[in-house]
């Protein structure tokens, strides 16, 4: 450390504030927003970037899905080159394409600086998904692109706000390049709102302690977080470690698509490498390097939960990437699916890598999103809707070490929330007719992952959908013995004539109104051996539904009475011996 | 305002057909020179909706670029650069320089997108948005253009060289200089048709289509005269959710196209045409908003209106009908429809992909 302990204390001071305005900043979003995809969902990040003569940091951020934010660092260091020379106070700075330091087209990115003494210092900034992007789809999915012009309307770095005076047309060409204009114009409020209001917290922080003293905070800060994790890696063993996960197709008609990662340790040096991953594809899985390494980080961050994350943390952290590769595509490549497949197969591929480095910590990181978005008019309003359906996808946590899979997303992406059914009913054209978990579909493992998630939907207007998945031959891996999970499919028009399973992809399907979209969300991998799931935990889960009596006997080895509903002891010792598991079940039964 | 027009083609040295087109407004929102009659009213749609989005936020050297049908461009890949025109720092007039532009992204190049579900998938949109401020560059339009198009360097010179053929043509013309010939012309249109035998001519056309789409109907027209003012009611089927549609100024240029060619018009060089048509379009395909795709608008629903424009004129006149929606389509459209599907010719794709080696940097 360069400071003394003293500086320590206020360095700690600073840092905590430093987060506490990134989750202000957070919550004037969540609260000021308009479509739900935001202030339900809070697919949004936000953050606090700081200037010095290294360059771009990301020092502090508020919980929120880590593959925004990281990739935002990007965005800022881009806007940096771009403008050099040409920024000032009060301006403001968007920017949205993959290819120029984004991540996917529908994540805007928002950049405002704060100046001491006529020069930036910070940034504050909000990355979000907005819910259209103008484009060939509506909703900024089109699952048959085969270029970047076929996803959406690119926005290089530009000034929405010059010297404090708003840059009227450039608003309205991102704006007016979106089908719900009216819905993102507030969300775009929304962000910009949270960036000022942060703003004005550092300038009170800088007002308090002095610009000298909150640099030296913030050296403090990244020094900490790059001390913590060498020490981690230092008590990791060294050596070579592969991990895999491999996407089912490339919406292209092209079969599997893995990813390979190679993870090597040596003292507190982590070297992560992604060759022999696949090339890049002509569908709209491909990955720019911003979003790989922001995926990757991802992954380390829910290794390593409790090390403050910033850029210091990634210091002892190289990254290879091999080029024209799905993980590291070059134009006109499409991108729109990638943040989250593949995404979260980075994230899987590292993660597995892992397993035998820190088996306590590892689990589920995939999230293998599959979704629905339908549009039409809602005749309720008159107006046109696009609408995004989280619940298609919702289930993907897996089990790791003292817990089973929880009813929702995989831990890097859990700052994702489930939006609220009847919020959704009262926005838009639907009517749930089912969410329920089913039986026998949770990853077995000592710890499980979730129970899959069916869901129905009806639409009460007529509306056209495109559906994108993966997972469904491929599914989300077990870990250290655990099982796999289920995998995820559609079916539209469910019962209709026209009835049509989905388990990959289809583009602007009608679907007619009173009828009915079906999705299976299957879960993540379960953790360690069936075997070694506590029967207790198993009667549980037969009581509430999770596991059949059937199940528990033919996945984990545990007799249970049908009638009294108890754990047969004997007959489970018996049947886990058989099984394989003899000398711990034996020490369960004394 | 020729020069311009020959200095800007040859600035581009494109084999493709650009159609460009220039207009003069004067202060008061008139089209007053134009460089083609049967464009007066998109041209001066596009001047007036700038006006409109800018209102008094101008300065000399600025010029605004847009693309959007619905403010008066004919097609989503095309670009009309708007400047005023200053004297003695107050603005006195309004230039515009048009030309189709190569590729601004959607589906297809060239922005003939069949299977387009809305105006957004044909092409990114560019509502006014200003590309020289005070004569210099703005980086910023110039990216967004260039990032949402297959031939980023050929657009990115394409618009920047209409911009500063717009600036040119602002700074050459005098809408002053324009009113006696605009009211030398208007009274020859007036006498023109003062002429006319009819009283009323009415005719239709069925809208042609691509192969395998089921054809939407019949474009009908009415036209009528009285004294010296031409009126001319257009109806039309339903908006389409195919890209067959027009957007009301596009429409009128066809129909002031259409009747320029029957009364012998064709060459005027002031907007007297289109102030003399009082045209009235129902709600329909032939006066479409966003969302409603335009793409292939001109070639079929166009078409379809000139034929039917045409034959109603000649029966107003007494003779046969003169002009074809065939002439007018080869010097308004970049290049030849495939009507097998409903994309741009292969031959114009391949050299509007072409231009990005091709077109002077």
């Amino acid at each position: 450390m360069k400071t003394n302990r003293s500086d320590a204390i206020t360095a700690e001071i600073v840092r905590n504030y430093l987060e506490t305005v990134s989750a202000e900043m957070s919550k004037v979003v969540e609260n000021t927003s308009i479509s739900p995809i935001f202030s339900e969902t809070h697919d949004y990040s936000t953050g606090i970037f700081y200037l010095d003569r290294r360059g771009v940091s990301l020092v502090a951020r508020a919980q929120s899905v880590p593959v925004h934010i990281f990739a935002a660092l990007t965005s800022v260091e881009t806007i940096l080159r771009v403008y050099e020379g040409d920024i000032h106070e009060g301006d403001l700075f968007f920017a949205s394409d993959p290819y120029y330091g984004g991540s996917h087209i529908p994540d805007w990115t928002i950049v405002n600086p704060v100046f001491v003494d006529g020069k930036p210092l910070f940034f504050t900034s909000v990355r979000g998904h907005v819910n259209d992007v103008g484009g060939c789809a509506p909703g900024g999915y089109n699952t048959i692109a085969r270029e970047i012009w076929q996803e959406g309307f690119r926005v290089p770095p530009v000034k929405l706000r010059e010297k404090g005076e708003r840059v009227e047309d450039i608003w309205n060409l991102i704006l007016s390049n979106t089908r719900t204009q009216d819905d993102i114009t507030g969300d775009l409020n929304a962000m910009v709102g949270g960036c000022i209001i942060a703003a004005r917290r550092l300038q009170e922080l800088l007002a308090k302690y002095g610009p000298t003293s909150v640099s030296r905070s913030v050296d403090y800060i990244l020094d900490y977080s790059e001390t913590r994790l060498r020490a981690e890696i230092q008590s990791w063993p060294d050596g070579v470690y592969k991990g895999r996960s491999v996407l089912d197709h490339d919406y292209a008609g092209g079969g599997d698509v893995p990813v390979e990662a190679t993870v090597t340790i040596s003292g507190s040096n982590l070297k992560i490498d992604l060759t022999g991953s696949h090339p890049q594809v002509a569908g709209f899985v491909n990955s720019v390097a911003t979003n790989t390494i922001s995926n990757i980080y991802s992954t380390l961050v829910a290794l390593c939960p409790d090390i403050p994350v910033n850029s210091g943390y990634f210091r002892p952290v190289e990254i290879v990437l091999p080029p024209k590769s799905v993980v590291n595509c070059e134009p006109p490549a499409p991108v729109g699916h990638s943040t989250v497949c593949i995404g979260s197969d980075i994230m899987e591929a590292v993660m597995k890598a892992f397993e035998r480095v820190v088996p306590d910590r590892v689990g589920s990181a995939n999230i293998d999103l599959g979704n629905v978005r339908v549009y039409g008019t809602n005749s309720r309003t008159g107006r046109f809707f696009v609408a995004s359906d989280m619940w298609a996808t919702a289930m993907s946590a897996g089990g790791a070490k003292g817990t089973d899979g929880w009813g929702g997303y995989a831990a890097p992406f859990c700052a994702l929330k489930l939006p609220s059914l009847e919020m959704y009913e009262r926005q838009f054209p639907f009517r749930y007719v089912t969410v329920e978990y089913m039986t026998d579909t949770a990853a077995p493992g000592q710890f499980r992952g979730a129970p899959a998630l069916h869901y129905r939907r009806q639409l009460l207007d007529p509306v056209k959908a495109i559906v994108y998945g993966q997972g469904y031959r491929n599914t989300m891996q077990g870990y250290l013995g655990g099982r796999s999970g289920a995998g995820n499919y559609f079916i539209l028009n469910e019962g209709a004539p026209d009835e049509q399973k989905v388990p990959y992809a289809c583009f602007d399907v009608p679907i007619a109104a009173g009828n009915v979209v079906f999705a299976q969300s299957g879960a993540g991998g379960g953790w360690g051996d069936p075997l070694e799931r506590d029967p207790k935990a198993v009667l549980k889960d037969v009581l509430n539904e999770y596991v059949s009596v059937e199940g528990a006997r033919r996945d984990y080895g545990v007799v249970i009475d049908p009638v009294r509903l108890m754990v047969e002891e004997e007959a489970t010792v018996a049947l886990r011996t058989k099984l394989g598991s003899g000398a711990k079940s034996a020490a369960m039964a004394k | 305002m020729k020069s311009v027009i020959e200095g800007f083609r040859a600035s581009i040295g494109s084999r493709l057909n650009l159609a460009e087109k220039a207009a003069v407004m004067d202060g008061e929102g008139q089209i007053v020179g134009i460089s083609a009659p049967g464009s007066a009213a998109s041209m001066g749609r596009a001047v007036d909706s700038t006006r409109e989005f800018f209102g008094p936020r101008w300065a000399e050297g600025d010029v605004a670029v847009l693309n959007d049908p619905d403010r008066g461009a004919t097609h989503v890949c095309q670009l009309t650069a708007v400047a005023p025109i200053y004297q003695r720092s107050s603005i006195v007039g309004w230039a515009a320089l048009r030309a189709n532009a190569f590729d601004l992204g959607g589906w297809h190049a060239g922005g003939y997108s069949p299977q387009a579900v809305d105006r957004w998938a044909e092409a990114a949109r560019f509502e006014p948005a200003k590309i020289l401020l005070g004569g210099k560059v703005r980086r910023e339009v110039v990216d967004l253009l260039s990032l949402n198009s297959r031939t980023p360097k050929a657009t990115r010179r394409l618009a920047l060289q209409l911009a500063e053929h717009a600036l040119k043509l602002a700074k050459s013309e005098s809408p002053v200089e324009w009113q006696a010939s605009f009211a030398a012309e208007l009274s020859r249109v007036h006498s023109a048709i003062a002429l006319l035998s009819g009283q009323m001519a009415q005719a239709s056309a069925e809208i042609a289509v691509p192969e395998g789409w089921t054809t939407p109907g019949r474009i009908s027209v009415r036209m009528s005269h009285m004294a010296d003012q031409l009126r001319v009611e257009v109806a039309s089927p339903s908006v389409s959710p195919r890209p067959l549609n027009l957007c009301r100024a596009t429409s009128e240029d066809v129909i002031a196209s259409a009747i320029a060619t029957c009364l012998g018009l064709a060459d005027l060089q002031t907007g007297a045409l289109a102030a003399a048509l009082d045209v009235q379009i129902a709600d329909g395909m032939a006066a479409a908003r966003l969302p409603a795709c335009v793409g292939i608008g001109r070639e079929t629903t166009g078409a379809a209106l000139f034929d039917a424009c045409s034959r109603a004129a000649a029966q107003l006149v007494g003779r046969a009908a003169a002009g074809s929606a065939k002439d007018w389509l080869k010097a308004e459209v970049i290049g030849e429809l495939d009507w097998s599907t409903g994309r741009l010719g292969a031959k114009t794709t391949a050299a509007l992909l072409a231009t990005e080696t091709e077109v002077r940097q």
